[in-house]
């Protein structure tokens, strides 16, 4: 493709969260990292979706397909259920201790649209699409959930 | 939610890097937006060159445009005959017609001779009715006019008859001025890819009850094992074998709640369907309603808009989520992968439009949803059939929608 691609946003960027909500979905950084790769292969195949929110819906719709397969692929119990220890856990992070904890609390769809959400700062009406539900449903489980990791918290302080 | 609470949170979920991006994009040929100040230099001034083009352009159609006449009466049908012998006719011909004015509270009545005096028997009345209504506002003096062909095809709503009333002698022009035909408004959006609806159709339903039987407990006679009762598992005495009861919306509260949350009611005929072909996107139908009844908010009669609803047709083999592997019964039933599922998930009422059905709808706003290609989303689709919405086994007038939506 000559002189690259003209996109209406960052695809560097867009990789480092796509990369994340794999890792998420599949916790296995290098599986999360194909995943990733494969993404942008299929989405550069789509170029009339090049454009704005229909760019984040296609990406992220693409990598869940994608993680999707890859549960089916592995057993159940391949896939690690707790969150990552180790080495993914950078320094510093025990200071969150109790945060994440709270996280490993709340099932995994919750986490899947906080990391949507906060930490991919994925507009609400693109998560919508993604998951098939109305944009007032995911404002108010975003609510819920807010709610649920800060009395999870006080309740840990208090212990 | 914070800036610091996100950043406490992207922490808590202790992600990694990614370590490959750079050789992925480098392998692409990805390079980054160059945001040079020259390009911004070169983009504007070629739109200030642009401008300047355009502005000269119209300058010079408009200084070399012919006057236009004043647009004529567009109540009345005017009737003119032109006596002049043999007149060509593309030409524009003019006539200076007499025009006599009807007498007040009468049918008004326009009558247009040629100014040559002819016989009688050529004449042409044109006749309008509007009692009541004074003839100063009917019969406008405008000059007789006709139109070229070649303005007459660019005239949309005007349509101009040529007539030869005697073999050779008379040309009689008649201009046919707007009938009261409804203009409609198309707010309507092209979807982005669709599918046809093929014949062979299996329903969702009937899939999820094949699965269904298939894991479920079956006893020696072959009969399905009753729920709470399987083979080696004591049912646990806590566990309710069956679901607590819930209190079904009624229909009527239905159609209350959705008249009182949506942000726009319509009775409108179906246009057009289509059905969703988008990868990986929950299917959906896209309706282009033609509003007929505006009920509530801002659309007016005779728009055309696009809607979707969730769940459609598709095919399967497109659907990366679906489980082939599980679908070993319908494969051998229809032996192709080249079905189509009847997916209506997450519709509560489970309507099927299709062009030429009238229905009420329920819609809201839902920002121009670039996806789906719609103007609205829809809460609810109601079957509408002689002034009657019908859902479930009852029946509500146009005036108790009304009612209920004004409430």
């Amino acid at each position: 493709m000559k002189g690259g691609f003209d996109m209406a946003i960052d695809l560097r960027e867009e990789y480092d969260k796509i990369f994340r909500y794999c890792y998420i979905r599949v916790r296995d950084r290098h599986t999360a990292e194909d995943l990733t790769q494969e993404t942008f292969l299929r989405y550069l195949e789509r170029p009339h979706y090049h454009s704005g929110t229909k760019t984040l819906r296609l990406l992220y719709t693409i990598a869940r397909n994608l993680c999707v397969d890859e549960y089916r692929r592995r057993s159940s119990q391949d896939l690690p259920e707790d969150l990552p220890s180790g080495a993914d856990i950078e320094e510093g992070v025990l200071e969150s201790l109790s945060l994440q904890q709270a996280l490993a609390e709340l099932p995994y769809e919750d986490r899947e649209l906080l990391l949507l959400r906060y930490v991919n700062d994925v507009p609400v009406s693109v998560i919508s699409g993604l998951l098939g539900v109305s944009r007032s449903t995911v404002n108010r489980r975003l609510k819920r959930i807010t709610e649920d990791l800060r009395i999870q918290l006080v309740k840990e302080e208090l212990e | 939610m914070k800036e610091t609470e996100k950043k406490a949170l992207e922490k808590a979920f202790g992600l990694p890097e990614a370590e490959h991006k750079e050789e992925f994009f480098q392998k692409l040929g990805y390079k980054e937006k160059r945001r040079s100040p020259v390009i911004f230099i070169t983009r504007a001034a070629s739109v200030v060159a642009m401008a300047v083009l355009a502005l000269g352009l119209w300058g010079h159609f408009r200084d070399s445009a012919p006057p236009r006449e004043k647009p004529t009466n567009s109540d009345i049908i005017a009737v003119t005959t032109a006596a002049e012998e043999t007149a060509p006719v593309t030409d524009q011909t003019t006539a200076s017609p007499d025009i006599s004015k009807p007498e007040e509270n009468e049918p008004s009545e326009v009558q247009t001779t040629a100014a040559s005096g002819e016989s009688p028997s050529t004449r042409t009345v044109a006749h309008t009715t509007r009692p009541g209504v004074s003839p100063s506002t009917l019969v406008q003096t405008a000059p007789a006019r006709t139109t070229s062909p070649a303005s007459r095809a660019a005239s949309a709503k005007s349509t101009t008859h040529i007539v030869h009333t005697t073999a050779a002698t008379r040309t009689q022009i008649v201009t046919t001025l707007p009938v009261t035909e409804p203009t409609i408004i198309d707010l309507t959006l092209e979807p982005f890819q669709t599918c046809e609806k093929k014949e062979l159709v299996v329903d969702l339903a009937e899939i999820i009850e094949i699965i269904h039987h298939d894991t479920q407990a079956v006893d020696p006679q072959g009969e399905p094992a009753p729920k709470g009762d399987l083979p080696g598992i004591d049912p646990d005495p806590l566990e309710p074998t069956e679901p607590p009861p819930v209190d079904p919306m009624t229909d009527k509260e239905h159609i209350i709640v959705c008249a009182k949350t949506c942000d726009t009611a319509v009775i409108g005929e179906v246009k057009k369907v289509y059905y969703s072909d988008l990868y990986g996107t929950p299917p959906f139908t896209l309706v282009d309603l033609l509003v007929k009844n505006p009920l509530k908010g801002d659309i007016g009669e005779n728009t055309l808009i696009s809607i979707a609803l969730l769940g459609g047709y598709y095919d399967l083999c497109d659907d990366s989520q679906f489980d082939f592997a599980d679908l070993d019964d319908i494969y051998e039933e229809y032996g192709t992968l080249d079905i189509t599922l009847k997916d209506l998930q997450g519709r509560s009422d489970e309507q099927d439009p299709q062009v030429g059905d009238t229905f009420l709808m329920f819609l809201y706003d839902n920002g121009r949803n670039e996806w789906f290609s719609t103007n609205y989303d829809c809460y609810s689709v109601i079957p509408f059939n002689e002034g009657t919405a019908h859902l479930g086994e009852n029946s509500f007038t146009l005036d108790q929608i009304k009612e209920y939506v004004n409430s």
